[in-house]
This record gives structure tokens, C-alpha cells and sequence, in this order.
């Protein structure tokens, strides 16, 4: 069966096609923000048309990652929507979680909530802990404020009662209310969109999934319509932030899942690129022009966690956004990226963003208007990006801009050029460094021991630097390092996420209790994933439950024994699983502790792809197109370094740094400690030594 | 042989390393939160680690923390935990740890724990933390105790760990005198644990580096940082600059008054003529009060710079003994933020004719209020659990208050649904407070209202600590006051502090304080006005009152 990936991201939309041969085309085409889908049917027909007759169209199937969802909630894009809580607690919104972000900042400052409190709503009613009644929901209440969304017009609504992850009723009862006051209204309850424990974080989740459903259903109806006019007629399939592909419907309805779908995407294909160079266990690597994304794959998956925040302020401040409870791939995402300015702190230091010049005005050397010199700045003075050969020579930098930018910088901090230049680069990769650390530290792993998979505009220009100072000995840098989120779609399996907080502690097991939790959850998963084309003997589950010690507050996700086990067994082997997990993230266990179950977790998923590569590095033609002086930092100066064309290298051909492996859309840089060759795949392999 | 000497005032090698010494803080504080078992530590975040030279002094601290303990840490490691155990009485893995408040935070159930760190046979390093546990026996945290002994076990400065052994005599005293052993030896094993984490990346960072001590790294970034203070210090113009405050006390009001003596490149506050200690748990000792003042001037002067030993240096203050900002040392101090965290909201107001623009107003966060549950459920076990309420920040300039804040401690609250699985309490409601906002220019942020119902078949115990109730939260710059604060049991008006007892189906509600303004009232654009009055943040009354404002037809 052939597939088609699209991949709308900020500047470009990119493209995959693997034909029925099994062989892969990319394709990029410019973003289309004000209808992200004019440039997804452009790319689309330029495909199709330069391809027909590879695959059949009526099979093909067609996958999307997109940017609408994040973009909506980062620029307030999305629509008016209302805001309904247990009476009493309608501004839970605004009240948040009580603490600063920052200690010091007395002027400091939270994006305003997403829903005004004038459209807040309390509705009578309360649920207990224990997920009991206390107060029936009184339904005139909710009649009440439909009336007023009619008058306001407002046309989606998020719903998050207290204690709604137990007893769902009542939100189900209010969105059939609303629903009889006004057909076309939205409504988002959050025993749907997030049934968790935790209220802020889930009415949060609830509010964004709420803001961008109409959007995102408008734009899922309108692609679907455009693919059926060109004689497709496969359902569309999305991806989540979790790394699996959901339906149209599911999409649509719950548009909050696909918040980090592109950099999902990229961690998958990541994944695959580190299994076909042989290794099971990768650091993903991932830097453009803002943020770099770094994401630790321990045997071949992405982990997946719930910690998610969107829209901080000034994009980075860890508790400055909007709480997310999604299931996503853990990765971590920092302001660090080839916009990034260079300024002198008032201490008199250098300072490397958050700060961005994103592409507009853009780093100084593009001449669009940017004067403070950036990362990039910093690559071209130093040699490592060429001037000539920016994404394949088709855009235009002034090496001389970027000196002048630098120059000023350079004189107020009182180093020369070079200095400064190597500063930036190397202050970058230290932030980088540290943040694939932290994310390590998070999940219990060493980064030393993982292979770097570096993609992304930037990505492959800072590997060597951030594998140097992380001890990393190995780098892969895939072919067409420019679209390779794209190239995730073709290899992730369609899945779902599902979840509910049932506590049960491990002294007072109910294994029964377990088994319908479970066993609801298994067939709601299974209904999903079959409806989007998976075969029911091809569909597995996995059971995973979020627990603590009694008393603790954070929970860690651990394994599920067989649920066939005998109860005994069941516990024991449960048991063994969080306090291994334990001891591999905290390096101690606790004895004398009870241990309870908090949130119950499934994923149920189809088959995962493969994707045949091209193997176009036949060695025939020069691949040394010619020489340029880059800094050497462990000689202390610049070197006349060879530059090679990654296409053209022969499979196996050893290159020693310093030197310049340049693709299309990026640039390697192989450093004085290193060697590189391109391996059977194409993929160029880079080996760091001391 | 010489190492190869590194350039610490190289801007960019100085960055790196700083930069570095920061995120191993913030990897120490990972562990410790994560592992935790006190809500109030891990839901509250009320906790901090820090990395400290040599000689005690502070290297870098992790990046969100509560800002008394950050100063209170070197302090107790210079003027203590180093005299009482100087190197050469230590080796690799003992854990030093006290919970004496004089030492350490001013009550006892914050931990304060300094693990000297080695490298070639020498301390050249301490990694520290302090954790609030869950109990240290005594009464409930409450403000109610009259002395120190009443308020639960004080252990001195001992070795928790000696050569890498826990001490098992002093671990089984403190698990014996505690109502919830397994939690407080949990959070005295994550402390370990975050000290432990510290002391390997430290190492790990200095033979990256190459280093043998970084005792004048430490001296790069403190006289980096010192300087940029004294140059600020020195842009405001020498003087003597005073502030007072009253507050509700406990039985009887409590008067704070700071004299602000800016001079030259220094700032000294005197806290002469502040009230006598009272005989309930709210003196401040030292070492909270000194963390307080300099947090005050640190966000005036320099909130950007990464906070470090020289943050400190350029300041000093003082109060006579036996002051309630200095107390004997008996006297009882558990709820010793009452009064504590209003000393910044005091310099503040000292400073608003030197800083306005800096200046913000006094903030319903100040102190925090705390609510205390204990009791038995239905099937006799007990629970215990602190639930934390804020009030509105202060107006500055240019943007209203934000509601709800907790200022100047960080404290997230517990998340009701969290809150309710712990405690057999019914929340009937949360929700702001219209109109609580003092007036000004820019207005205080807003209080919030909540009401805790007993739902168990059993009388619970709440220990409340609470402030601002007669005397509210003041404006700056010539904006008014935030609405006061209020408790009330079964809808009547409660002496709000200390225990009140619950009968099944009874309910204690609570009003916490309103931000104080920033500016003249008459100076709020008639524009913030009614998009204050579209979300009702302040009534039509409300805005009549406090701006003269009428609705245009």
C-alpha cells in the first residue's frame, strides 16, 4: 500500500511518498499560514503528478502532521470559547496553581487564559473523592448558560467538573444539554479529553482541546473533501504528540493530542534510522531555527509521558504555560536554535538566547532586517555553514552582515571575532547538552552510552559540539535531514492513548475492579484502531499504570505483569516492576512503603512500517567539491578543511576531520576528533574519539 | 605539577561554567522532588539545594526555589555547620544535618543538610538542601505552641551519615518522635539522595575542567555579581528611608518599622523598633529575617543575575534582641512566616519614593495561609495534611496584581482533587474575591474565597495560620489598600488562628487578603476600569467607590 506524509510546519510543508515499489520520494513545499491546506493540496498534486502511475491511488493512503493546533493556542488564533466547572470553581483558570515561575521577577507575567472569566460558568452539582454524588446536577443551571452561549454566540465549550475522571455522568449530561439548546455547538468534557486526577492540569487540557476543535474540524473536513476530489478515498490518519496515528474523526474531536505532532514525528523516524544503522537505542537530536528538540529512544521506542506545557511565557519558562495532561513523547524543547541572539548581559557576559530571530527578521547574514548577530551568525564565521551552498545555494547569506553583526558584540565584551563567534556556537551546545541531561536524568538513563541521531536545519552543524560534550562517541545524520519528520508518518503505527485515574492501592488489590477498568478501556482502543483500517488480529495492547508510594506525589509509569497472572503472582511481579523503575530513576528504593496505582493507562496500536531508503551514494563523481577555513576549537585556530557532497560519497569511504559534509537543506560538520563514512543506507556516520 | 589555568573572567568560559554549576543545583532538585513524600514538599515545591563553595558560600542554587532558604543556607554553613565540623573532622560520605532554627530556616520542620563534597582527600565543595518535613512531633504546625520545646524534636548538627553509614541511633530518635516516620525518613533519604546527586556532578564538572578547587571560580562569579549590585545600590541616592506596618499578631497587634540606610555602595536595614517577641510560634530569628530583607532588595535591584553569595554581601541588618525579628532563644517560632513574610511587602514601602517603578504593593500572599488538617477517617486511621490559600499580589507598575500569588515564598497549592484524596474534606468552593484588589493606578490582584467542610463521621482538628484579618494589605505609591482577610466556621466570623475543632458536617471558610495598589486611583484609565467591570474582577459599587466611576449610558 503507498503512503503520502505531509508535515505542515512554520516555513515548509514537507512531503513523502512511498510508492508501491516500496521507493521514497520527498518533496518540500512554502507554508501556506493563513490556510495551511492550500500548500498540503499544492504538494499534494505536485506529488501525485510527478509520480502517477507508481501506486494506486484509490489505496493510497494519506498521512498528516500539523502545526495548526500549537500555532492556534501560541497566537490566540483559536475561537471564543466558554469555560463550565463545578459551581464554586469556575476560576480555576485564572487561580492556576498559585505559584511564580520566577523568584525574582516582580513585573512577572502569565498568557491570559484561554477562556475570559466572564465566559467561566459554575453549574450546581458535586462528585466526591471517592467518585459518589453529593449534589445531582442541576440541569436548569445548564440550560441557564446555554441560553447565554447562544446569545453570545459562542460555538465551543469546555467542560471539567470536580472529580469528573471518576463519575462522568455529569459532564456527559451537560454536553447533551447543550447539545439540545444548540446542535452545532462543540463541547469538550474532560472525563473525555483527559479523564486524570488533577484538576487545573485536566480543565487546562480541556480548555485547549476546546479552543482549537473547530479549527482543527474545519480543517480535517476540508482536506478530507480536497483528497476525495482527487480519487482518494482512504480515510486521512493524524499524529498524535504520543508518536501513533489517529483517524479524521478522533483528530477532530480531540485536536489537543495533536499538539506536538510534528516533533513527535521526528522522534519517530529518528527511531527507525537508529534500528536500520543497528542500534536499538538513540539520542534524536533535532534543532531548526527556534527550538531544538531533544528526545532520548531507549530500545527503539520513544517514551512517552504527560508532562506537557504550551504557550510559556517568552516560550521557555518552565511553569509559565498552560498545563497539558496528553500522553507525548518525553522530549525536551528549549529556546535554543540557529535564530537565536547573542547579547552581553548586564554583567558584562555573553548570553545566548532564549530570545529568537526566528525567520523574520532572521539571523543578520540574511539581510531581512536582523542586526544582532545569532547562532547561525556564529556558523557561517566560523565556516560551518557555507555562503554559497544555503539550502542547496537557492537562498542568498552575507557572510559579510554576519560579521558586522558580530563585531559589535565582539568589541563590547572586549574578545575577538572569532572568539565571540566560537562563544555563541559553543554556549549553544552547552544549553543543549544540559537539556538532553536534564531529560536523561528525568528518565533514569546515561546519555554517554546512546548513538546521536541529528537532524533539522541546525541539527548536523552542532552534533559534533553537543556529542562532544555530552561523551557521545557516534553520530547518525540521515539523508534528507530536512524533511524527516515527514518520513516518521510513513513509519508510525496507528494508535490510542487511553486513560483513568482509579487509585487502588497495592495492600487492598481488586483484581477483579482491575480487569472491567481495563477491559472497557480494551475496547474502546480496539474500536478506534480498527475503524482506521488495522486488522483485529493485528492489534496489541499495551497496559501501563502511573504509581507512587502512598503519600508521594509524583507518580512514575511503570508495566503491567500478564493480567492472566493469579493474583499473588500479579502483585509480586507489579511490585518488582516499580521498584526496579524506582531504582533506575532514583537509585534507592523505599522500604516499609506501600505502593498504589493512581491512573490506569492503554495503548492499543497497529503495526509499525518500514521505509525502504534510496541508496543514491554510488561514489561515481567528485565528492570533494572543494576547501574552506573553519575554526578548529581543539587546535586553537582556523584550518583549511575539506568540503564534501553527502550524495556523492562512496558507501564506506572514510573522511577525518576537520571537514564539511554538505546535504541539501543541511551541513555536517566533522570535527577534529572525529571520522565519518556513509553506511549502506546512506546515512552518514560520524565517530567521535578522545 | 600546575594545572592549566583556566580564565574564569573570560565572559564566555565564566557563562559556560556558571551556567553549568546551576543545572547540577537543578538536577539536585529533581531528585528531591520527585522523590519526596511530604505534599508540602513536593505539591509546594517547599524545598531548596544549593551548591557552596569551600567556605560555605553560595555557588549557585537551583532555579525555582523558595527565596528564604537560599540565603538561609550559606548563612548556617558559615556561621555554623563549618565551626561545629571544620574539614578536617569530616570524610567522604557523611551527611551533616540539623533542624535547629536558630541554625537553619527559624522552625523546626525544615531540615537543613550540607554534605561536604572530596576530591583528592580534601573538602573542596558542600552540596546542601533543606526539605519542611511532614511532622517533627510536637504540636501540628500551627502558630499556637508558646516555646521552642513545644513545638516538637530538635536535633543539633550531627552526622546523619558518617563514612557513608546512616546513623541508625539518631534516624531511629527522630522516627520515634514523629507522628509519620516512613515519610520523614523518605524525605531524609531524598535529601541524601539530591546532596549525593550534587556531589557527583560537581566532580564530574571539575575534571571535565580540570580543576582542583572552585574556590576562585567561586570568587569570579561573586565578585561579578557583587559589583553589579554595588553599581545598582549606588544609582539610588543616599539616605535613610523608613517604613511601618501593623499586624494582626496573634493575641495582640505586632508592629514591624525597617529604617532602609542605603549608603553609598550598601544597604543596611534596621528593624529597631519593631514590637517585643510575643509568647506564640511567630518570631523570626536571624537567619529568616536577613533572607527576607535581602530577597526584598535583590528584586529591586537586581532580579536577572543568578542568585550567589556576592547577591548577598552588599547587605546587612540588624534588630535588637529579644525583638520579635530577633528573638531569645526559646521563644517559639513555627509559624515565624506570619510576620517573616511581610517584611519585603515593609521594605518595599520604605523604598517607593527611591524605586517606584520597581516597587510593587503589598501582597495577599504575605504571609501564606495555612490550613492544617488532622484527624481520623472512619476506619480509624489518621491523616494529616497542609492545604496552602493565597491572596492577590500587589499592584506594580504598569500591571495590575496577579490573583492569587504566592509572594514572597513560591508555594504551589495541593490540587483539591488531591487534597480531597488525602483528607475526608468537602470543598465547597474556590473562587475570587470581587473587589479585593486594593485601588490604584494598577490595582492589587485578587483574593480568593474557600470553604473546607468536615465529611468524615469524625471531628477534625484544623490548625489555621493566618495574617491581615484586622489590618489589610497596603498600597504603594499612593494606591489604597486590598480588602482584609476573614475565617469563618459555619458562615460566622472565627478568631483565625491556631486549632478549631470540627464537628462532622461543620465547615471553616476562609477570605484571604487583596493586593495592595500601585498608584493613585484617580489614575487608572477609565478603559481598566471597565474591562475590570466586564469580568468582574470589581463590581459597578466597587469601581463607584474606589474611582468614582459611574456607567456611561
Amino acid at each position: 500500500m503507498a503512503k503520502l506524509a505531509f508535515d505542515t510546519g512554520g516555513t515548509f510543508t514537507d512531503f513523502a511518498l512511498l510508492d508501491d515499489d516500496g521507493e521514497l520520494h520527498l518533496h518540500k513545499v512554502l507554508s501556506t499560514p493563513a490556510n495551511p491546506a492550500d500548500a498540503v493540496a499544492q504538494g499534494v498534486e505536485e506529488l501525485l503528478a510527478l509520480h502517477a502511475g507508481k501506486f494506486e491511488i484509490r489505496e493510497l493512503q494519506v498521512l498528516g502532521a500539523t502545526t495548526v493546533v500549537t500555532n492556534a493556542v501560541l497566537e490566540r488564533k483559536g475561537v471564543e470559547t466558554a469555560f463550565i466547572s463545578t459551581a464554586g470553581f469556575q476560576d480555576m483558570l485564572r487561580i492556576r496553581n498559585e505559584g511564580r515561575y520566577d523568584l525574582y521577577d516582580l513585573q512577572l507575567k502569565y498568557p491570559e487564559p484561554l477562556v475570559p472569566r466572564r465566559s467561566s460558568y459554575g453549574v450546581r452539582e458535586r462528585i466526591s473523592a471517592d467518585g459518589t454524588v453529593v449534589t445531582i446536577l442541576n440541569e436548569d443551571d445548564v440550560r441557564e448558560i446555554a441560553a447565554k452561549l447562544m446569545d453570545k454566540g459562542i460555538k465551543s465549550v469546555a467542560v471539567c467538573l470536580l472529580h469528573a475522571y471518576k463519575f462522568p455522568q455529569h459532564e456527559r449530561r451537560i454536553a447533551e444539554l447543550l447539545k439540545l439548546c444548540d446542535k452545532d455547538i462543540f463541547v469538550s468534557i474532560s472525563s473525555d479529553v483527559c479523564p486524570e486526577v488533577r484538576e487545573y492540569d485536566r480543565a487546562s487540557t480541556t480548555v485547549v482541546n476546546a479552543y482549537t476543535r473547530p479549527q482543527m474540524a474545519g480543517h480535517v473536513a476540508h482536506l478530507q473533501k480536497d483528497f476525495q476530489s482527487r480519487g482518494i478515498t482512504r480515510n486521512l490518519l493524524w499524529m498524535t504528540s504520543s508518536g501513533g496515528l489517529i483517524p479524521s474523526d478522533r483528530a477532530a474531536q480531540l485536536p489537543v493530542r495533536l499538539i506536538e505532532s510534528g516533533p513527535a514525528a521526528g522522534a519517530v523516524a529518528a527511531a527507525e534510522f537508529g534500528r536500520i544503522a543497528g542500534e536499538t537505542s538513540v539520542l534524536s537530536f533535532d534543532m531548526g531555527g527556534t527550538t531544538a528538540k531533544l528526545c532520548l529512544i531507549p530500545n527503539g521506542e520513544p517514551m512517552v509521558g504527560t508532562d506537557l506545557e504550551v504557550a510559556r511565557h517568552q516560550r521557555f519558562r518552565r511553569g509559565s504555560g498552560f498545563p497539558l495532561k496528553i500522553q507525548s513523547i518525553q522530549m525536551i524543547e528549549i529556546g535554543a536554535g540557529g535564530g537565536s541572539i547573542a547579547v552581553r548581559n548586564p554583567l558584562g557576559l555573553l548570553n545566548v538566547g532564549p530570545r529568537s530571530a526566528g525567520a523574520s527578521p532572521g539571523p543578520a547574514a540574511y539581510q531581512l532586517g536582523g542586526t544582532e548577530p545569532t547562532v547561525t551568525d556564529a556558523d557561517i564565521l566560523l565556516g560551518y555553514m557555507g555562503v554559497t551552498s544555503f539550502v542547496g545555494g537557492s537562498f542568498k547569506v552575507s557572510k559579510e552582515a554576519a560579521h558586522e553583526a558580530m563585531s559589535k558584540l565582539a568589541e563590547s565584551l572586549g574578545v575577538s571575532i572569532e572568539r565571540c563567534a566560537w562563544g555563541i556556537h559553543d554556549l549553544i551546545n552547552e544549553s543543549m547538552s544540559e537539556a538532553a541531561a536534564m531529560h536523561a536524568s528525568d528518565l533514569g538513563v546515561d546519555p554517554r552510552s546512546l548513538p546521536m541521531v541529528a537532524f533539522g536545519g541546525a541539527g548536523p552543524v552542532h552534533a559534533y559540539g553537543v556529542a562532544r560534550k555530552l561523551g557521545i562517541t557516534k553520530i547518525i545524520c540521515p539523508v534528507g535531514a530536512g524533511v524527516t519528520s515527514a518520513i516518521g508518518l510513513l513509519i508510525a503505527p496507528v494508535s490510542v492513548d487511553l486513560s483513568a485515574s482509579h487509585p487502588m492501592a497495592v495492600s487492598r488489590w481488586d483484581m477483579q475492579g482491575m480487569k472491567d477498568i481495563l477491559g472497557g478501556m480494551a475496547a474502546n482502543g480496539a474500536q478506534v484502531v480498527t475503524e482506521a483500517g488495522v486488522p483485529n488480529d493485528q492489534v496489541t495492547f499495551k497496559y501501563t499504570v502511573d504509581m507512587r508510594h502512598v503519600g508521594q506525589g509524583h507518580e512514575i509509569t511503570v508495566s503491567l505483569p500478564d493480567l492472566a497472572l493469579p493474583q499473588d503472582q500479579f502483585i509480586t511481579e507489579l511490585r518488582e516492576n516499580f521498584d526496579g523503575l524506582y531504582r533506575d530513576l532514583f537509585g534507592r528504593t523505599v522500604e516499609e512503603s506501600g505502593i498504589e496505582v493512581i491512573t490506569w493507562r492503554l495503548r492499543a496500536s497497529g503495526i509499525k512500517d518500514q521505509v525502504t531508503r534510496p541508496h543514491t551514494s554510488s561514489g561515481q563523481g567528485n565528492a570533494l567539491k572543494g576547501h574552506r577555513d573553519i575554526y578548529v576549537h581543539e587546535r586553537g585556530h582556523t584550518v583549511n578543511a575539506p568540503i564534501y557532497d553527502h550524495y556523492a560519497l562512496a558507501i564506506g569511504e572514510r573522511i577525518h576531520g576537520p571537514a564539511i559534509v554538505e546535504q541539501r537543506e543541511s551541513t555536517v560538520v566533522v570535527g577534529d576528533h572525529a571520522t565519518a563514512y556513509v553506511d549502506q543506507t546512506g546515512n552518514l556516520i560520524m565517530d567521535l574519539h578522545a | 605539577m600546575p594545572k592549566t589555568l583556566t580564565d574564569f573572567n573570560d565572559p564566555i568560559t565564566l557563562q559556560v561554567m556558571w551556567n553549568r554549576l546551576i543545572f547540577i543545583a537543578d538536577q539536585a532538585d529533581n531528585v528531591l522532588g520527585r522523590t519526596a513524600f511530604s505534599p508540602i514538599v513536593r505539591e509546594n515545591h517547599d524545598y531548596v539545594t544549593v551548591l557552596l563553595d569551600s567556605r560555605g558560600r553560595a555557588l549557585a542554587q537551583c532555579t525555582w526555589s523558595i527565596p528564604v532558604f537560599i540565603t538561609s543556607l550559606p548563612a548556617a554553613a558559615q556561621n555554623y555547620f563549618l565551626k561545629a565540623y571544620p574539614p578536617e573532622t569530616l570524610e567522604p560520605g557523611d551527611v551533616l544535618a540539623t533542624n535547629d532554627p536558630e541554625i537553619g530556616t527559624g522552625h523546626l520542620p525544615d531540615v537543613t543538610m550540607l554534605t561536604p563534597i572530596f576530591k583528592g582527600g580534601k573538602v573542596v565543595a558542600y552540596a546542601g538542601s533543606i526539605a519542611h518535613l511532614p511532622d517533627v512531633g510536637g504540636r501540628p504546625l500551627s502558630p499556637d505552641a508558646t516555646d521552642i520545646y513545644e513545638e516538637g524534636i530538635r536535633f543539633p548538627i550531627i552526622k546523619l551519615h558518617k563514612a557513608g553509614v546512616p546513623n541508625k541511633d539518631a534516624l531511629d530518635i527522630i522516627a520515634s518522635s514523629v507522628r509519620l516516620p516512613t515519610e520523614v525518613r523518605g524525605d531524609l533519604d531524598s535529601m541524601v539522595a539530591a546532596n549525593n546527586v550534587m556531589g557527583r556532578e560537581l566532580l564530574r564538572f571539575m575534571e571535565e575542567y580540570d580543576l582542583d578547587s572552585v574556590d576562585e571560580l567561586a570568587d569570579s562569579i561573586h565578585s561579578r555579581s557583587e559589583m553589579q549590585l554595588r553599581k545598582a545600590i549606588k544609582a539610588w541616592p543616599n539616605g535613610t528611608y523608613r517604613a511601618e506596618v501593623k499586624l494582626d499578631g496573634f493575641d495582640s497587634e505586632v508592629v514591624l518599622k525597617a529604617a532602609v540606610i542605603v549608603r553609598d555602595e550598601t544597604v543596611h536595614v534596621d528593624y529597631t523598633g519593631s514590637s517585643d517577641q510575643v509568647l506564640h510560634g511567630i518570631n523570626v530569628r536571624t537567619h529568616y529575617r536577613y533572607a527576607h530583607s535581602v530577597y526584598a532588595l535583590k528584586c529591586l535591584l537586581d532580579p536577572e543575575t543568578p542568585n550567589n553569595e556576592g547577591c548577598i554581601t552588599p547587605f546587612t541588618d540588624e534588630a535588637p534582641l529579644g525583638s520579635i525579628l530577633n528573638p531569645h532563644a526559646y521563644a517559639a517560632g513555627n509559624s515565624r512566616n506570619l510576620v517573616g513574610h511581610v517584611i519585603p511587602s515593609l521594605i518595599f514601602k520604605a523604598l517607593e519614593g527611591v524605586v517606584p517603578e520597581r516597587v510593587q504593593g503589598d501582597s495577599g500572599g504575605a504571609p501564606i495561609w495555612a490550613m492544617n488538617c488532622l484527624g481520623q477517617r472512619n476506619d480509624g486511621t489518621q491523616y494529616g495534611a497542609i492545604q496552602n490559600f493565597h491572596g492577590g499580589q500587589g499592584g506594580r507598575m504598569n500591571n495590575d496584581g496577579l490573583d492569587t500569588l504566592s509572594f514572597p515564598s513560591n508555594c504551589r497549592v495541593t490540587p483539591i482533587e488531591m487534597y480531597e484524596l488525602a483528607v475526608p474534606v468537602l470543598t465547597e468552593c474556590k473562587e475570587l474575591i470581587a473587589d479585593s484588589g486594593g485601588a490604584g493606578a494598577f490595582r492589587g490582584g485578587l483574593a480568593q474565597r474557600s470553604i473546607l467542610k468536615n465529611i468524615s463521621n469524625n471531628p477534625m482538628s484544623v490548625y489555621m495560620a493566618t495574617e491581615r484579618v484586622k489590618f489589610p494589605c497596603f498600597g504603594v505609591v499612593e494606591g489604597h489598600s486590598g480588602t482584609a482577610g476573614r475565617v469563618f466556621k459555619n458562615g460566622v466570623d472565627h478568631f483565625p488562628k491556631g486549632k478549631v475543632v470540627l464537628q462532622p458536617g461543620e465547615s471553616l471558610g476562609f477570605e484571604t487578603p487583596g493586593g495592595g495598589g500601585w498608584g493613585k486611583p484617580s489614575d487608572r484609565t477609565t478603559q481598566d476600569i471597565e474591562a475590570d467591570l466586564a469580568e468582574g474582577f470589581v463590581t459597578l459599587e466597587g469601581v463607584k467607590a474606589a474611582y468614582g466611576y459611574e456607567r456611561k449610558i
